[in-house]
């Protein structure tokens, strides 16, 4: 019987600093792992302390898989402090993706804030490679201050690409910023999208997705519409360990991406 | 499948137990002060070992998972066990049972440790004809003896037992020993039926004395409890989150996984975990969904009243009334069960 709770080595083979405090590590595993966007993994160091991240990698490469972390704790500060040749431990990958399926012949508008576009650049790499299947991919991305922008050089890049179209904002600008100013819910006016084809997609802390989940709500998308990814302490990551319950499912199973409409009922959803 | 009685007498039964503990583990209820406790049957104290009575103070997952538990490799390296016999297991804790195989054996992926222990354990339920305060079964449905979910069960009778085979395991016992056994009569297994009727009867005048809700009032009153003032509040007022109810709850299975290193070795650990505590749902960075212990204590019943009807039919409480023992802030399910129903 296979044992759950053990983790499969992955060697760092590359780190890269995205921000001040966010780091992409870029690992190996000693077995191919391959993962659907949107599916999260156990990243442990062994000895020390586990928790989820969702690949921000293409899932199209199933010989590496990079996790952006941020560091904010016990185990993300650990992992900031490891490098190059360091092993990890990976369990997973765990839960249910992106429904790729019903975003197609769709627009599909992307909303992150912070770390939270670490996620969606796995889903843009996946909606990129097959990009007939979507009418349209909007990114709407906000982040504290210009430094904390994330994947600069791929925004750039996917802000060229005609198929996509591209908006930055930050809370707090500089001398240098010469783009919008305010929180991401102020580049959601004037959307020109056909509500009745479009999906949105939202992935950032908390407090972001409610305000962003109101303001679509608003705009006019329906609920099973809206696209969350909830973060919750999915520690098993396997439906036992009891963490990560949202009222009658679990994020590590039925989640981390839910439709609003699938938890709306809950209560305390945002907390 | 006909039913299958025997009878087996108070010195035979002894005799039973040694012969069982031979190869295998077997552990027997023991009074210990005001309570029944678990110990391991040895042939030098028979005199003290209870099967009937009343449920153990400790529930039956103990028996199952360990409250700490090396989980690096399946199997565990040194560390094995003997297969083991539970003596004496009452029916709350069997329909507890439900819960953890659900949990653990029915759902993918599987639990390997869990499995494991469940395989090499047999157990042999007995009736409850002692009744205790704290004791509620009946009101959530759950009858004071099993009919099914055990491998022998026993039915005190005078000095007597009745014994009700329920598996092929259970059976195999019985054929292994089968001089100690005699056929049971009609009459025997009459008398049976009555005495359990009687016992559940005196247990529902205690629920009823008690305002105990019963099933059906209970289901759906937690949901509807949200909305309710600050009615939550007041129950966990006296709340310490020291997690009692959690860890002697025989439905209660959630655990936290753990890395540690101590003189360079690194292994990972399976540990009961508890709602109550504040770290339970803490993430990264410290955001906490249930913050406020109040939540904690609403979450607790949420998951036993509302999650596990939706998702398996079946409340995650048996009624054992263990928790109302354990709590040092006196917070005694049922009477929270009865205000939530009242909805005040």
């Amino acid at each position: 019987m296979e044992n759950p709770y053990k983790f499969i080595e992955a060697e760092i083979i590359d780190v890269k600093d995205e921000t001040p405090t966010i780091k992409t590590f870029v690992l190996k595993p000693k077995e191919r792992i391959s993962f659907k966007t949107g599916e999260f993994m156990e990243v442990a160091i062994p000895g020390f302390g586990e928790g989820p991240f969702t690949p921000s990698s293409n899932p199209k490469d199933d010989t590496k898989l990079e996790f952006t972390i941020m560091d904010v704790g016990r185990v993300t500060g650990a992992l900031h402090r490891m490098k190059t040749g360091g092993v990890v431990g990976l369990r997973g990958p765990y839960g249910k993706g992106y429904p790729l399926g019903e975003f197609k012949g769709k627009e599909i508008l992307i909303v992150g804030g912070g770390v939270g576009l670490a996620p969606i650049r796995s889903l843009i790499y996946a909606l990129f490679n097959q990009l007939d299947n979507y009418k349209k991919i909007y990114l709407k991305y906000g982040a504290k201050t210009p430094p904390d922008i994330m994947y600069k050089d791929e925004v750039d890049r996917w802000s060229k690409d005609g198929r996509s179209d591209v908006k930055l904002t930050v809370d707090a600008g500089d001398a240098k910023w010469k783009g919008n100013v305010g929180l991401v819910t102020t580049i959601l006016e004037d959307l020109k999208i056909d509500l009745n084809k479009s999906v949105s997609v939202v992935c950032g802390p908390p407090i972001m997705m409610k305000f962003v989940t109101f303001k679509l709500l608003e705009i006019g998308y329906k609920p099973e519409d809206i696209y969350l990814s909830m973060e919750k302490n999915m520690s098993c990551g396997i439906g036992k360990c009891g963490h990560c319950r949202i009222g009658n499912s679990y994020a590590c199973k039925d989640g981390p991406v839910f439709s609003y409409k699938t938890i709306k009922d809950y209560p305390n959803i945002w907390d | 499948m006909a039913r299958e009685y025997y009878v087996i007498n108070s010195e035979n039964f002894r005799t039973f137990l040694l012969n069982l503990s031979k190869e295998r583990d077997v552990y027997a209820p023991a009074k210990k002060n005001d309570f029944i406790s678990y110990e391991k049957f040895d042939p030098e104290y028979e005199e003290k070992y209870i099967p009937d009575q009343i449920r153990a103070s400790e529930p039956i997952k103990s028996f199952l998972t360990h409250s700490r538990e090396k989980v690096d490799t399946f199997p565990p390296a040194g560390r094995g066990h003997n297969k083991q016999i539970l003596v004496g297991v009452k029916n709350c804790d069997i329909t507890s049972l439900a819960i953890q195989d659900f949990v653990f054996k029915d759902n993918d992926p599987k639990d390997p440790f869990y499995i494991k222990m469940r395989e090499d354990t047999t157990i042999i339920s007995c009736d409850c004809n002692l009744l205790r305060e704290t004791c509620f079964c009946v009101a959530l449905d759950i009858t004071p003896y099993p009919e099914k979910g055990f491998d022998l069960n026993l039915s005190k009778e005078a000095d007597d037992f009745i014994v009700e085979v329920g598996s092929e395991k259970g059976r195999n016992l019985i054929a292994e020993n089968r001089d100690l056994f005699s056929k049971a009569d009609e009459t025997q297994i009459k008398n049976r039926s009555a005495k359990r009727e009687s016992f559940k009867n005196s247990l529902k005048s205690q629920a009823q004395e008690k305002e105990t809700p019963d099933k059906k009032s209970i289901t759906g009153s937690i949901k509807k409890s949200y909305a309710v003032g600050d009615i939550w509040n007041h129950f966990a007022s006296t709340c310490i989150e020291c997690g009692g109810c959690n860890h002697c709850c025989p439905a209660c299975h959630c655990f936290g996984l753990s890395d540690q290193k101590k003189d360079n070795i690194k292994a990972r650990y399976k540990s009961w975990d508890a709602c109550l505590y504040n770290s339970y749902a803490r993430v990264a960075g410290g955001a906490n969904p249930r913050r406020h212990l109040y939540e904690r204590l609403r979450n607790r019943f949420d998951k036993k009243f509302e999650f596990f009807p939706d998702v398996l039919g079946i409340f995650g409480c048996t009624g054992c009334g263990r928790c109302i023992e354990a709590c040092p802030g006196k917070i005694d399910i049922r009477e929270v069960l009865k205000k939530i129903v009242q909805g005040k």
